[in-house]
């Protein structure tokens, strides 16, 4: 038993697109060939007239096809006139629209081929160029059908039509044609040509080859349909699997960001310290994260970190990552041990364990520092990452620029642990590079790609000096905003991550 | 990706025209390796380079673990925004810079 095979609707949902914007295209195209349409019909008119009035008769043997030509067109024209305007009417979106263009586009080569100059059969490629835009090898099958039968009918015809096909007869002397005189009528006027000898050439010269002209075209429009319509499934396959990836991306970014804290210490209520932090990938996963959790009453974990590259590959080893950090510190880092000793032998742990099976040299930059909320006394390991900066009261900046080895996980390495005390109202700045790098290059000229103007430090710091008075979240939100302000309509082009730690000390 | 390789019996060096981002390091590593036959000195001449990103990084290390020896490989003339990644994140400790 044969099946029927049946497209997804979504592929059929395609081709039903490509149909109607096909008509409307063609409604297009007849709107030209309107013109055209008009143009002909008057000068065929006009040349009707002109021998009517007996100016000259030396084109009296043309005088019915111009005749043809221009009520014709003046006919298929007004026909085509009704076909824009129901095109237009319903947007293309009827499946009896097609059918009804190609009989006008079909009737109006009829007539051209009938009325105009030898060798008009050519233009009967038109229709069957038209019909690839449907991508329906059926329909291409049927426009190829019909269009050799119009060429047929059209040949026929043209016999009774008053007109001499001068390619077909020899004229060696000058024959006065009557006006009027039809093609098969004509014929008594050649004493070497005859009936027989001109159908004969017609069909040797004419129709013969041209059923080769018609196959090969007629082949060619069904295969480019053919072609046209796996075209179309395979894009429909293409977008499935693009909205699949795109609803798994979503979810990895939904697991991404549940991972990073979001409860945030209420700043006029909360003890001794304000915190605010955020995150932003430049794709829907990255490769930057940020931590903090109190280690016991009076110690708070901040951590900031920055996995090399972005995307996917940056995000799965971000979660390793973070992971690996939070381990490390919680194991070794106890209460009333050597904070400095323990943050060292864990930032030591940490590289070692981001080197395992690290073939492909994925590091991470990160800094991690342990803030005494009662003292102020800030310990902190800067494993490669940019140097967190130091806010005052008074809004003036300095850098933590000391670093304690190099990024985790390329090579072995001992990380020194650095102490500094925070004064009341002190904050402390940490960002990951795509800050401070964030670029504006919407202009696309080479030097603007080759040279981008980074954000900058100065920059960052002129913000965070005006911010003493905020709180860290309004802090964050006003560096934020300025990046976007400078990056304009810049697509982000590196993940942004940034941290305010605040040592109220009250 | 704009870069160019000059050999000799001794060495071979790359110059690199253009900033060495996310987009162009990967280019930049499959060159070069394919380039480079690890067993004389590699020199990556970066003086043309105005920026690089933590991919260009990677792409470095990569391309020094191929190196029969680590030392035969060297980073040149790193303007100073470079200089100062490349000693922020400790790789100038791992990779000659001259």
């Amino acid at each position: 038993m044969k099946i029927k095979k049946f497209f997804e609707p979504e592929v059929e949902k395609n081709i039903e697109e490509a149909e109607y914007n096909a008509n409307i295209f063609i409604s297009k195209i007849f709107l030209v060939w309107l013109i055209l349409d008009f143009v002909i019909a008057i000068i065929a008119l006009l040349f009707c007239f002109i021998i009517d009035s007996g100016v000259t008769e030396s084109f009296a043997a043309t005088y019915n096809a111009a005749k043809i030509a221009g009520i014709g067109t003046l006919a298929t024209g007004l026909i085509k006139l009704v076909m824009i305007i129901w095109t237009k009417k319903v947007k293309g979106k009827n499946r009896l629209i097609k059918y009804f263009l190609f009989i006008t586009m079909f009737l109006s080569l009829f007539i051209a081929n009938i009325s105009y100059i030898p060798g008009m059969e050519l233009i009967l490629a038109i229709p069957v160029i038209f019909g690839v835009f449907y991508f329906r090898p059926g329909f291409s099958v049927f426009i190829s059908v019909t269009d050799y039968v119009t060429f047929l009918l059209a040949k026929i015809c043209k016999l009774f039509v008053p007109v001499i096909e001068l390619n077909f007869v020899e004229t060696a002397e000058k024959i006065e044609i009557e006006k009027g005189t039809a093609l098969v009528d004509s014929f008594s006027m050649y004493g070497s040509v005859n009936k027989s000898e001109y159908i004969e050439s017609i069909i040797i010269d004419m129709i013969f080859p041209a059923i080769i002209f018609f196959f090969i075209i007629g082949a060619l429009s069904v295969l480019c349909a053919k072609r046209g319509k796996d075209l179309l499934i395979k894009q429909n396959d293409l977008s499935k699997k693009s909205a699949a990836l795109q609803k798994e991306m979503e979810i990895a970014s939904s697991i991404q960001l549940q991972m990073l804290p979001d409860k945030f210490p209420n700043y006029d209520t909360e003890g001794n310290y304000d915190l605010y932090a955020m995150s932003t990938p430049a794709k829907s996963v990255g490769g930057d994260f940020y931590d903090y959790y109190m280690l016991d009453k009076t110690h708070i974990v901040c951590t900031i970190a920055d996995v090399c590259g972005k995307g996917i590959p940056a995000a799965i080893f971000m979660s390793r990552s973070m992971t690996c950090v939070k381990n490390y510190i919680d194991k070794d880092l106890v209460m009333g041990s050597d904070l400095a000793k323990a943050l060292s032998n864990a930032a030591g742990k940490i590289n070692e364990a981001l080197k395992y099976r690290n073939s492909n040299f994925t590091f991470v930059t990160a800094w991690v520092g342990v803030l005494d909320i009662v003292s102020g006394e800030l310990v902190y390991i800067n494993a490669g990452h940019v140097p967190p900066i130091v806010i005052d009261s008074n809004g003036k900046c300095r850098n933590l620029s000391e670093l304690s080895g190099m990024v985790f996980g390329i090579a072995d390495n001992e990380y020194e642990v650095f102490a500094t005390k925070l004064s009341k109202k002190d904050r402390l700045f940490i960002c990951t590079d795509g800050v401070v790098e964030a670029n504006e290059t919407t202009d696309n000229s080479s030097d603007k790609v080759n040279n981008p103007v980074l954000y900058g430090e100065d920059r960052l710091k002129e913000v965070l000096s005006k911010c003493s008075t905020l709180s860290c979240k309004e802090t964050v939100e006003a560096v934020y905003s300025d990046i976007l302000d400078f990056t304009k309509n810049t697509p982000q082009f590196d993940d942004i991550t940034m941290l305010t730690l605040e040592y109220i000390g009250h | 990706m704009e870069m160019s390789f000059e050999k000799n019996s001794e060495s071979m060096t790359v110059k690199v025209r253009e900033p060495l981002t996310a987009v162009t390091s990967p280019e930049f590593q499959e060159k070069v390796l394919k380039e480079a036959d690890f067993r004389s000195r590699l020199i990556i001449d970066i003086g043309e380079v105005e920026y690089i990103s933590s991919a260009a990084l990677r792409a470095f290390l990569t391309i020094q673990s191929k190196m029969r020896d680590a030392n035969l490989f060297a980073l040149k003339n790193p303007n100073e925004t470079i200089l100062g990644i490349l000693k922020e994140t400790g790789i100038s400790r791992i990779i000659n810079v001259i």
